[in-house]
């Protein structure tokens, strides 16, 4: 079987040459049977990749050890559908995994536009397989899953039949290892295609806003599935690696990061360049700084350059990746400079109190917090480079620039929306922010008088406020219009609205899950922690809570031995929940983990987790947080997914009731 | 195993290249200046339609209303006649283009001998003309 694996990566490299090269000619010549086959090219990748990944799976379930990648990462004892995953474990298979997903969207957008875009498809097409090239290369050359089994006997590498894997890393056995990891890649990956047409539409001189359309519902897709991998990602941190927190602005987590600030700051931006046709070098700057994040954060994620700058060199994907992202980089640039002319605004700014300057502020805003998360995740090595000693910078320095901006971005989310495009009357805004400034300050004179004395949660808390306010307004105003143009009771109105113009409300709904979210990390302001020693039958007090300990013991199964304690919890005399942090050592790996025990409320998260026990091993040693708020990150996830949901579905059109002429009428008599 | 592995490799390599070996020297259609004003009409009528709804919800002066309004109106009127052009030019060739597919017969005998009239300004041209004589538009060859 891992024959047949090399022989279709072998088969494979070839093949997306062939498809790029053709694809391109096609482009040059707009020969239709080059084109043709360029397409042909792309699912025959697509069949290709897919085979190979079937036979790494074959390889992972049959246990077939004499493999380098099965031996790594799984072993005997392994329940069957972590076998499955450990594709995406190790550092071969993800790579895999991720051309798998390339090539999967590669053959999805050349269906999807079978019969459009003649003109860019070519292009679209270099671009994608270009980057499957690369990956592909990659595979084959330098991260080979296919690879033998090989340990050095005396002098000569010798292939090895191991009886057992080494297993998959402990931490990675746990429910969230089957969605996280695919969806933060299809997130990745999907970056791709809006770069791929609008480097399609440099190369072609199509720069008019229909790639931007055509990609729309693509980078929005994209968007919405990194934003669900970061936010998975902090919660499986949260439950898995015991430190009490779900980010800790870890160079990996800041990697999901950077393609996440620039896309958010695309998706804004767009917008005016649909509405006035401006700011197209902007946009292309941004879709293709996302890609190249993108790419880059699967490189800091695989190369391991930023925790070990020698596993980076050892790997020899560091300098490939390297390479790619330069050449990625002096091409996209190049393309931009030679068509300098067409990208050129055919428009202006004509007021900065209009929505499209609302949108230029957030977008520099988070032009700004990418640079500092780069600057900061990069720093280490930089300053490696230049002092010979690695210096990290920790979440302090994140926090100081990253709050700030944070809290920025919050406010314009409530102001933005009331701007109206081109230039907004004054009169109309004293009118739209009066009655929420004013309860706004009612809001933060409250939290002072009862107590609350950080001033970034006081800030955060009532800019929350403030813009949940506006946003809900937003709803209620326009659904009173319409219910009394179309007769419509004010939900129906509010339904109908929503259903009429999804981006805008879907996109508002997606603004009150950050308002959501944003409460949760405040909550974080007001974290306490005990450790607290404990043996069976004995009890402890901590934030109103009596923790009762009813066992300090442990058991065992193939894969691991867990070392537990039963507590029980007991809130105002009611007991609320039973809880088991535990220990777990791997026997495969010899590697522990640390079972967490939460219990969860919309006010607070109680967290436990078991840090050691005594000399003589009777009391066991509990790390206990109490961390306020934290639900509401998770409760603010589900509304962002329904809402990027809502946002994706094309808006509904309904019948015409009456004459134009009428409704306009009743339109003015409702302001008149 | 390993046959069929190998019949499905070369299957799979001629399907992707026989495309290449068609005759045919098709060549796609490059885009179209129809497709440019398309654009342009639907970014002028959601302009249009933003405008309104900002109106509605009373954050626009009146006067401001009124001023973008009639700016909008008249890039849309522009668009949209320009439009109209192309699409009567399109039909001319579609027309002269049905009339060709019609083979040597009488209206081919008379399209070969009949002054070509310009479709851009309708100038009267000799027969074998490559360019209008009045405003220099390329006569496409039907």
């Amino acid at each position: 079987m891992s024959e047949f694996g090399h022989i279709l990566l072998t088969f494979l490299f070839p093949l997306t040459l062939f498809t790029a090269v053709t694809a391109f000619l096609a482009g040059r010549n707009h020969r239709e049977s080059m084109y043709q086959a360029a397409r042909n090219g792309t699912y025959a990748i697509w069949i290709v990749t897919t085979l190979a990944i079937l036979a790494l799976e074959a390889l992972m379930l049959q246990g077939d050890f004499s493999n380098a990648f099965v031996y790594g990462n799984t072993n005997r004892a392994l329940p069957g559908f972590y076998k499955i995953v450990a594709l995406w474990a190790g550092h071969d298979g993800s790579l895999l995994f991720w051309t798998w997903i390339i090539t999967s969207f590669s053959a999805l957008v050349v269906y999807q536009n079978r019969n459009k875009n003649r003109e860019l498809m070519p292009y679209v097409i270099l671009t994608m397989i270009g980057t499957t090239v690369f990956f592909t290369a990659l595979n084959l050359f330098i991260a080979n899953p296919f690879d033998t089994w090989m340990q050095n006997i005396n002098g000569v590498m010798t292939p090895v039949a191991a009886a057992d894997g080494r297993g998959l890393n402990p931490l990675l056995q746990h429910p969230a290892m089957i969605i996280h990891p695919p969806i933060l890649y299809i997130g990745y990956v999907g970056t791709v295609v809006p770069f791929a047409f609008a480097i399609a539409a440099l190369l072609t001189g199509r720069l008019g806003s229909s790639w931007i359309k055509i990609t729309r519902r693509w980078a929005l897709v994209s968007w919405g599935f990194l934003s669900v991998g970061i936010l998975l990602g902090g919660k499986w941190a949260y439950v898995e690696l015991g430190w009490g927190g779900y980010w800790a602005w870890d160079p990996v987590e800041n990697a999901s990061l950077l393609p996440w600030l620039t896309s958010t700051a695309y998706v804004h931006s767009v917008m005016i360049q649909e509405r006035k046709g401006m700011l197209k070098v902007w946009n292309m700057s941004l879709v293709i700084g996302t890609y190249l994040l993108a790419i880059f954060g699967t490189f800091l994620t695989r190369s391991g350059i930023v925790s070990s700058v020698h596993a980076f060199a050892e790997s020899g994907i560091g300098p490939a990746f390297a390479a790619f992202i330069v050449f990625a980089i002096i091409t996209s640039i190049g393309l931009i400079f030679w068509r300098r002319k067409e990208l050129s605004s055919e428009e202006h700014f004509e007021s900065l109190v209009s929505r499209e300057s609302g949108f230029m502020f957030n977008n520099l805003l988070f032009v700004l917090a990418t640079i500092a998360v780069l600057w900061g995740t990069l720093f280490p090595v930089i300053s490696e480079a230049f002092t010979g000693e690695q210096i990290t910078v920790g979440p302090p320095w994140f926090n100081t620039i990253m709050i700030p901006i944070g809290l920025a971005l919050l406010l314009l989310t409530g102001v933005g929306p009331l701007l109206a495009w081109r230039r907004t009357s004054i009169e109309s805004l004293r009118k739209s922010f009066g009655y929420p400034f004013i309860a706004s300050v009612v809001v933060l004179l409250g939290m002072f008088f009862f107590g609350i004395r950080d001033g970034w949660a006081l800030g955060s808390f009532t800019i929350s406020f403030f813009v949940l306010w506006i946003i809900v307004a937003e709803f209620l105003q326009g659904a009173r219009i319409r219910s009394k143009n179309a007769q419509e009771n004010i939900l129906t109105a509010m339904a109908m609205l929503t259903m009429k113009n999804t981006r805008r409300y879907g996109g508002y709904i997606i603004h009150i899950a950050v308002v959501v979210i944003f409460m949760g990390f405040t909550g974080a302001a007001f974290n306490t922690e005990t450790r607290q020693e404990v043996a069976t039958g004995g009890s402890f007090n901590f934030a109103g809570y009596t923790f009762k300990c009813i066992e300090k013991g442990h058991s065992t199964n193939d894969n691991f031995r867990t070392d537990f304690v039963d507590l029980q919890l007991f809130k105002d005399g009611r007991k609320v929940d039973d809880l088991r942090p535990a220990k777990r050592m791997y026997f495969a790996s010899k590697q522990p983990t640390t079972e967490v025990a939460i219990y969860s409320t919309l006010r607070e998260d109680i967290y436990v987790v078991t840090v050691g026990e005594s000399e003589d091993g009777k009391m066991a040693i509990l790390q206990i947080y109490r961390n306020p708020l934290v639900m509401w990150v998770w409760l603010g996830s589900l509304i962002l997914i329904v809402g990027t949901i809502l946002v994706l579905i094309p808006n509904y059109r309904e019948k015409k009731r009456k004459p134009a002429a009428q409704q306009t009428h009743a339109r003015h008599e409702v302001h008149a | 195993m390993t046959t069929f592995a190998i019949i499905f490799g070369f299957g799979l390599i001629a399907w992707v290249i026989s495309p290449l070996f068609k005759k045919s020297g098709q060549v796609f259609e490059v885009h179209s200046q129809a497709a440019d004003l398309e654009d342009m009409k639907s970014r002028v009528y959601h302009n249009i339609k933003d405008l309104e709804f900002d109106y509605a919800l009373g954050r626009l002066s009146e006067q401001d209303f009124q001023t973008i309004r009639i700016a909008f109106t008249q890039e849309a009127t522009q668009v949209v006649a320009r439009l109209e052009q192309l699409q009567k030019h399109d039909l001319d060739a579609l027309i002269a283009q049905d009339l060709k597919k019609m083979g040597d017969g009488p209206a081919a005998a008379v399209a070969a001998g009949a002054p070509k009239f310009c479709m851009d300004c309708g100038h009267k041209n000799p027969a074998k003309a490559k360019f209008c004589s009045a405003c220099g538009e390329k006569f496409e060859e039907i």
